[in-house]
Order: structure tokens, then sequence, then C-alpha cells
């Protein structure tokens, strides 16, 4: 059974290209528009990992990483924040939320393939 | 595995011109004395989500100038700047050196314009400035660009658990490492937190070059600032050496002080990194150990204690890792990876898809061919028995019902709101006020009015000029309004509406209104004929003539009065019409009305001797049967029809089209009453028909255009019908009659053999 | 000779090409069968204002609206009564559609290159400009006729030249 992935961004392109690359190498993927979208959407399913952006309308990444969470299925689930910039502060903001680790952007598909796989496999 | 990215640029380039719309709208609205946090945010996320996207399908042109934008537009957010005037407009050329790029690499090529650099130097400056007038919007966080911290020292941190809510060790202890990932950190994470009372205080200290900001900026995520006390701790009361923090020297950050774990440690690889203790960790070090396994051993099998070091310290007791450990283990796959409950279900499909505008012409051309068929079945249906074949019309008739459905649903798909052509005036506005030193306020009504496409887009260019005409011409100085008793701020309002199947937008001003005796003067100086006594709407017509302009100086703005005349026929080109109303000191309106759809044609279906021609609705005002005594012969004018009261030109479509036969006497047939753009003129036919509603098609695909017709369209009983162009018509006339009573230029093919 | 007379199904070989003939009252005409999309009677068409007599007019073609040409009014060979057997040639040159009235369609000939002889110079009929060459073929003449440029020239009226480079 193909792992399942969630990938939170506002944008549709970066969304595309997560989506497109991952399903490619035989993951299973879903799209969500921001964070209220990934909440909703991360409820109902059990997703292995999570992408999310942290700049995004509604609900921002960290606060999605901290409602998620708090989510029993989601407790130990991987979550990855993109960000633009690796700085200290919003690592360590993502830290705090409960982030499981950061992916900087921007990033082309391959590296997105050798998180995917450290991650989950 | 390589991908080839350019197949995502076309949603890239469609969303980054979605942004940049959303950033200028967003920018013209920012109030600069009372800025909108919301807004400030939404548009550093306009720029934040092109900047991303320029980097990772590389249009690292257009990356380099979000940065820079996306840079101050942080800072604005953040509350360390407060934005002024100069800023706006400098995110103002900066959306529009992005517009150009993103243009450019639409078409495969590189913007390259020394506006570039210079848009993004000025920005550089204006995010290096400090703020001192930002103090007064309350900014909780100070400037994180003046360190407040000394080389050695650090911060003391007081705070209650229980006051910010932070009452589980798990948070606290994420709150503590992201403290910890700034500097080093001392203190102690309450491990038993529910034995914590109210009063708690949690104290602990950071050492290192850390900006007091960027401690706030932690502790703003979670609680307010009040609730948190920081005091700088002078170097000599250090009770650390002031080593320089390691964890940031070779990018990796050790957890807690406890390496040799992958659970506790921070990975830090190339541009991605993992950190130590968090949460989802333990899956990644499960697969890590399940590969090493599988490799040691050559099988893998799920360990109940894995193995992986204990972290040190008493608060990694309430570590996720702890806390999974202890819940039940579930299966894993020969993989050795494992399937945390595979989700069956499948997840909401997304809402909309992407087609190309080619298939969607390709339906509606379909659909078109389905009207038309059905059409040709009621027709020959009209020979049964109602009686008989009940059945057969109880068919047709559904057919028509589902296939006018089925139209207008795949119609449905071209139509956009009007917004889409709406959204750039604030920004026209504001730039042409400005440089014309008028105040100006646009008003948008019913952006939501939604019509085709192809209509939208070439809406934009004429209502960009009537709009730069209405602040160049239209609006009166501040002083002048002032004289007059107006409001110094003129008023433009745009506005767009739905009447009975067409669009109508409209574009009016509270400005000065047309100059009746002006325009009459300048007409007769270029020689334009007028009739004794015009009536408003011809005065007002004449700004539509070409090289006609009011202006008493020329400006760049709306040029010398060209383009009014190439706005009409771009209008017309749509099948559109547009009309002036203007009063002196009032102001001018002018109104556009539009098809709904390029596709679809409301129209009467006229019979003149074995053709049946097409007139749209939309022009036509009255028919009327006439009598011999409404007709006269004007000298050089040719036949003229006396209608309510009015003499208008007459036009014969026998005489205009040549097409022979025998004249129809005109108190025989039928006056169609049309509005043109010279005025109204009568339509001379043999019979009105029936109403329909008809399928547009060009006669260009496969031919040429034809003077007097706008396109053709296929009958009932499948023959072409010609949709005429009643412009075009009256100007044939007058051709016509000018030069004799048969137009010599186009006799001259006449078939005489023809019938 | 014989032998190059072939049906519509054949293919022709060794650098040979298939062509349509039809005829027009005395003479037969051949055109390049590649540039043929079909074939049928005579439809009642609308007649186009103000257009040269040789346009017939337009008809629907399953939702295409196609320019009707009468050949023999443009090669100035007389009028004739349409019957039954009239033939309408519907052409595709560049993706632009058009109909030509013949009398009838005689042929499907493959013809190579070396048997098409140039034309002598004609009369008034037809500028050679447009006629690649004379083919005999069992003692009949055929005149090859290049009807993409004769279609798109600016004597047939039906491009609007100014528009030529872009269409």
């Amino acid at each position: 059974m193909a792992k399942t992935i969630l990938t939170v961004d506002d944008s549709a392109s970066i969304r595309q290209m997560v989506s497109f690359t991952l399903k490619d190498a035989g993951y299973s993927v879903s799209e969500a528009v921001d964070g209220q979208d990934g909440l909703d959407k991360a409820r109902a399913g059990n997703f292995n990992l999570v992408f999310t952006d942290q700049n995004m309308p509604r609900m921002d990444g960290l606060t999605l990483i901290k409602q998620l969470r708090g989510l029993p299925q989601y407790k130990t689930v991987p979550i990855l924040m993109l960000t633009t910039e690796s700085s200290d502060g919003m690592k360590a903001q993502g830290r705090a939320a409960g982030a499981t680790g950061w992916l900087v952007k921007p990033f082309d598909p391959q590296k997105l393939l050798e998180v995917v796989r450290k991650v989950i496999g | 595995m390589t991908i080839d990215m350019s197949q995502f640029y076309q949603v890239f380039f469609e969303e980054a011109g979605e942004n940049l719309a959303t950033m200028e709208g967003l920018l013209l609205e920012l109030d600069v004395d009372a800025p909108d946090l919301e807004t400030l945010n939404a548009i550093f996320r306009a720029a934040h989500s092109m900047k991303g996207g320029a980097g990772t399908f590389g249009f690292n042109d257009m990356a380099r100038v979000t940065h820079v934008l996306e840079t101050l537009l942080d800072r604005l957010r953040k509350q360390e700047l407060a934005p002024t005037v100069e800023m706006v407009d400098a995110f103002l050329q900066a959306g529009d050196v992005l517009k150009s790029q993103l243009a450019a690499h639409q078409e495969g090529t590189e913007y390259e314009a020394p506006r570039v650099a210079e848009v993004c130097a000025h920005l550089e400056v204006l995010a290096s400035l400090d703020d001192t007038s930002g103090e007064g919007l309350a900014s909780p966080v100070r400037d994180t660009g003046v360190r407040e911290s000394l080389e050695g020292g650090g911060w003391r941190i007081e705070f209650r658990p229980a006051d910010i809510g932070r009452r589980d060790g798990l948070e606290l202890q994420g709150l503590f490492d992201a403290l910890g990932e700034l500097g080093t950190i001392e203190g102690t994470v309450p491990s038993d937190l529910d034995g914590a009372r109210e009063m708690d205080v949690c104290v602990w200290r950071l050492f290192g070059d850390v900006g007091r900001g960027a401690v706030e900026e932690i502790f703003a995520f979670i609680c307010e600032p009040n609730q948190v006390s920081l005091a700088a701790i002078q170097p000599d009361e250090s009770s650390l050496s002031a080593e320089p923090d390691e964890s940031d020297d070779d990018g990796y950050g050790f957890f807690m002080g406890a390496p040799g774990s992958e659970f506790a440690l921070d990975q830090e690889l190339d541009g991605f990194g993992l950190f130590g203790g968090s949460p989802g960790m333990d899956q990644v070090v499960e697969l890590a150990n399940q590969d090493r396994l599988d490799r040691d051993l050559g099988y893998g099998f799920f360990d109940a204690s894995p193995g992986f070091p204990e972290p040190n310290g008493e608060a990694r007791r309430e570590s996720p890792a702890q806390t999974v450990a202890a819940q039940p283990k579930r299966s894993v796959d020969a993989g050795g990876s494992r399937a945390t409950a595979a989700p069956k279900r499948a997840i909401a499909a997304d809402t909309s898809i992407r087609v190309s505008v080619e298939k969607v012409d390709q339906l509606i051309n379909l659909v078109g061919e389905l009207v038309i068929t059905h059409a040709m079945l009621a027709e020959s249906a009209t020979v049964l028995d109602p009686a008989l074949h009940e059945r057969i019309f109880g068919g047709l008739s559904n057919l028509e019902r589902n296939s006018r459905d089925l139209q207008q649903a795949v119609m449905s798909i071209r139509m956009m709101p009007i917004s889409f052509v709406f959204n750039r005036f604030p920004r026209v506005v504001r730039d042409t006020a400005a440089s014309l030193g008028k105040k100006v306020l646009l008003r948008l009504v019913g952006e939501d009015t939604e019509l085709d496409k192809g209509l939208i887009e070439r809406m934009a260019d004429p209502l960009n000029h009537l709009v730069r005409n209405s602040i160049d011409h239209g609006i009166e100085q501040p002083e002048a309004r002032r004289a007059a008793g107006k409001p110094e701020q003129g008023e433009i309002t745009l506005r767009a509406s739905h009447r009975g199947g067409s669009v109508v937008v409209e574009v009016s001003d509270d400005g000065a209104g047309l100059n009746r005796e002006k325009l009459l003067a300048k007409a007769a100086k270029q020689g334009i004929p007028m009739p004794d006594n015009p009536s408003d709407k011809e005065v007002w017509a004449l700004i539509f003539h070409a090289g006609f302009s009011t202006a008493e100086r020329v400006t760049d703005i709306s040029g010398r009065g060209v383009g009014m005349d190439v706005v009409r026929r771009n209008i017309e080109d749509m099948n559109g019409r547009v009309e002036i109303e203007s009063s002196p000191g009032r102001g001018t309106h002018i109104t556009i009305r539009l098809p709904l759809t390029l596709a679809i044609l409301d129209g009467l279906s006229v019979r003149m001797g074995e053709e049946i021609f097409i007139l749209p609705l939309t022009v036509i005002q009255e028919s009327i049967q006439p009598k011999p005594e409404q007709f006269k012969s004007v000298v050089g004018k040719g036949r003229v029809a006396l209608v309510n009261g009015e003499y208008l030109p007459m036009v014969s479509l026998r005489d205009v089209f040549n097409s022979g036969g025998p004249e129809t006497r005109p108190e025989d047939g039928i006056l169609v009453i049309v509005d043109t753009n010279e005025g109204r003129a009568a339509v001379l036919v043999d019979e009105l028909v029936a109403q329909h509603q008809v399928v547009i098609k060009s006669l260009e695909t496969n031919y040429r255009k034809v003077d007097g017709v706008s396109g053709a369209t296929i009958m009932g009983d499948g023959r072409v019908a010609l949709i005429l162009d009643v412009d075009a018509l009256v100007r044939l006339n007058r051709r016509a009659t000018r030069g004799s009573v048969r137009p010599i230029q186009f006799s001259v093919t006449g078939d005489p053999n023809d019938e | 000779m014989n032998d190059e007379r072939k049906d519509g199904s054949a293919v022709a070989t060794d650098g040979a090409r298939e062509y349509l003939t039809f005829t027009l009252g005395d003479e037969e005409y051949g055109i390049d069968i590649l540039k043929v999309q079909e074939i049928r009677g005579y439809d009642a068409v609308t007649k186009i204002a103000n257009s040269p007599a040789f346009i017939k007019g337009v008809i629907n073609m399953r939702g295409v609206i196609v320019p009707i040409i009468d050949m023999r009014l443009k090669f100035n060979l007389g009028q004739v009564e349409y019957n039954e057997f009239t033939v309408v040639i519907i052409l595709n040159i560049d993706s632009r559609i058009v109909g030509l009235v013949v009398d009838g369609v005689s042929d499907v000939i493959a013809l190579a290159g070396d048997r098409i002889r140039p034309a002598p110079e004609f009369g008034a009929l037809l500028d050679t400009a447009y006629i690649d060459g004379l083919a005999t073929l069992d003692d009949r003449m055929i005149i090859m006729v290049d009807i993409a440029r004769l279609m798109t020239s600016q004597e047939m009226g039906l491009v609007e030249q100014v528009h030529e480079a872009v269409a």
C-alpha cells in the first residue's frame, strides 16, 4: 500500500510539482490549499507524512503543525515545514510548534524525494 | 529520475499573475496611515508565494525581485517599519517589473532592463532603514535589526507556564529547544506539570549573541509579550564561558546535549533538516534502524525496544518518543516501514480543473451544432400532425430544453467575473490622477458580473482608455472643483450589470461634462457635417470621430483624442454599443452594452427577396409598416423615412447588397428602425420572419470579411444566413446613394446570369 | 501508359503523385489530391453581397461556413445549369476550406513529376502562374493546376490579402 502524503501549500504550482513528483515515485498524495484545508484533510485521512508551507491564508503552517500535534493520530507523524529561509528563528518556531524537520524552498524534485525517502522510506 | 520542470510552468505563470494582481489590489487598498496588519500579511504572502515558485521553477530573475520585495514586506508585517507612500510606490514598481519578467518568461525570453536593478536597489534601501516612526504602531516586537544583547551575555527569561498555557511538558520542551536554537540555554523544564501550581515560575538563561527580538519572536508565537520577562545578562554575570554556540557552526544541532542518536540529533542536510527529538522523529529513526537491521541481518523485524539511546536529562521523560513507545505498536510491513493506519477512503479530489480554452470552444461549437440539429428536426416535424405524433413533439421539446440548458452550462465555463478587468483600475486611476495632480476616488460596482472570457480580454483596452479619458478630460483640478462647489476629490464609477441578456458596463465621472459649444465649433472646424439643431446625443457622438479631441492641451494620458474612435470600433467589433450622456458641470456617463458572449446572439430573422438575414436584437428599436407618405427622397442623402417626426436614412438591403431582383415598394415592406453609431436608421425588408437565438459563425474562417455583415449563422433548414452589421450598412448605404442609385464600385462584378 | 491509371485507392510509387481530375466544359484539369477533402453534390448556397460572380455564396458543411466557387465562371467558360451531376470538390488548403463547382469529377491519376510538361502560353483563360504544366494520358490532355496558389491568390479574393502573411 502506497504511503500517503499530504502537501499543504497555497501555491498551486508548488503543490502540483510536489504532488506530481511524489505520485511519480509511487506515493499517494493529497493536496490542501491552506492550513485550515490541511487540517480538515488531515483529520479526514491518516497521512504518513505532512509537508506544509509556512505562509498561507486562513491558517499558517506553524498553527497547522500545532493543531496536528493536538490530534491523536498525528502525535508522531513526521511533519516537515517548507520554508523559504533556513533562518534559525523560523526553524526554532517550527521546532517549538512540533515540526519534525524543514525543507528549504526552492527545492527541486530530487531533493524532495531524498527527504521523503529518508523520512518515511 | 529526472522530472521536466517545464510541465509546471503554466500553472506557475497563472498563479504568479494572480498573485501580482492580488498584491497590487491590496497595495492600492492599503492605508499607509493606518495599515491593516492582515492586508500587510496578505501582501507579504503574495510576494512570498511568488518567490517560492519562481525559485523552484528556476525563474531566478523573479526570485531576486520577490526576495527584496519580501524582505521589506516582512519588516512591515512584523511592524518593524511603518509603511510609507514611497514604499507602496516601490512595491507597485516592483510589481510592474515582475509582470514584465513574467510576460517575458511566458514568451520564453527574459526581461532585461536597468529598471530591474533600480527597483531592487530602491527596495533594499527602504528595507535597510531603521524605523523610528513605527513606534506608533504599538509593536510588540522591537527591531530585531538592532541587537540588544552583548557579547558573552544573554537573557534571563522568566515566565509562568500556567500563564502562557504551556502546561504540557512536551510543549515546554519544544519552547526550551526553540530557544536553545538561538544560543546556549540553561534551565530546567518542569517535568511533573500535574503538580505544578499556578504561581510556579520558570527561569531560563539563554547565552549567546542573541537579539531580544529573536527571543520575543519565539514567545510572540505562544503568548502575550507581557507574560514573559526578559532581562539582559551582562557578560560578567555570565556563568558560562562565552563560547560561540557550537550548534550553529557545522550545520548540526545537538539536542539537549544528547548526541549520538538519530532521535535526538538535529540533522541538518543540504537544504533540509530534521529536528532531533521532535514528534515524528521516532518514525524516521525507526526507518533508519530498520534499514540498518535490514542491511546487517538481511531481514527485518520489529523490535519493541528499538534501542535508540536514551536522551539525557529529565526533560526527555515526557518526550514524544516515550509517548509513542507506550502506545501499542503497529504492524510493520516487509519493507520495514510502519503502515500507519492506511487511509483507505478516497481523499476529496480537487474542486477545480484547468482546461484549455480550445477544448471549451470545441464544446461550445458542438453544442451549437446540437442546437442547429434540433432546429432542423423541429422544422422537419412541422409537417407532422401533433396529435398523431405526440411523442415526437414531446421529445423535440425535451431536446430543445436540454440542448438550451447544455448550451448555457457550456457557455458558463467561459464566463468570468468582470473583476478580472476592473481590478486593474485602482492602479490606473491612482497613477493617472497622481500624474495630473488630481484627486480621484474610484468606485467599482458589480465586479462579480460575469461575461465571456473573450469579451473580458477585449474590454480591457477600451475601458482603460475611457477611464484615463475621464480623469484627464472629465475630472477637474482640485481648485476648479472647489470653485465649482464640488468636493476636491472627483469620483469615477465603473459599474457592470446584467440587463436583459446583455452586459452593461458604465463609466461615469462627476467631472466637468462635455461642452456642447466647443464640440460643435470643433466639428465645424474639422468639416464634420452636422444637422441643424443637432441633438445632444449627436453632439456627444462627435468625440468618437477619428482624430477628434476636446482637450485644450495634449497630454500623454489620453493623447490627442485618437483612441475614442478606436474604443468605439473595439466595442462594435464585440457586437457591442456605446452611448454617451453628459451634463455640463455634472459629469459624463458612458454606457457600453455588450452581448453576454461572442458565441450566440439574439436576433430577428428578416427576409429580403429569397434571402434571410439576421438583425441583432440589441440594435432594433421598433419595426413599422410604413405608409407611402412617410418616404421622401432627399438630394445627396438618398431616400429617407419619416418616423416619429424624424427623417431617418432608409437602407434598402437590395440596393446595398446589390442583390438585384424586383424592387420592393417601400410601402409593401417593413421598416426596421435600428440604432447605429450614426444615429437611427430604417432598414427596409420584405418580411419579419422570427426571433431566434443564433450561433455566430465567422465568415472569415474560410472566406473573408464581408462589408455590411458581421458573421453568419445556420438556420433550422441547414442554410446559412448572414448577420447584418447595421453600422456598416448605413455607411454602405451612404456610399451607394451618394454615387448613383446603384453602387458603382460593386456593379462591375454583378452577375447578369444570376437570378 | 495504361498501368499508370489507378483507382482512388492506388498508392503512388516512385515519386509519382496522385491527382484528382475534373472536367469543365471540354477541358480536363488535375489538382493535387492531398488538397481534396471530399466531393459532394451541389446544395443551395447563401449569396454573399458584393462579391465576384464566381463566388456563388456560402454553404453550411456540418456547421462550417464554406465559400463555393464556380470554376466555369472563374475560367470564363460560360454558365451551365446546375443539375444532379454537378459536383462540388471540397478543398482544404492551409486549413481553409473552399468548395469548387465543376462539371464532373473524372479520375484519380498518379503521375511522376517528369510526366508533367511545361505549359505553353495559354490564352487568357487562366494565368500560367497557376498552372504547373500539362500531362497527357490516353490521348487526353490534362491541365495541372496549382490549386493552392490559385485559391490563395489575390484574384480569387478568398483571402484578405493584408492578412495573408498571418493566415
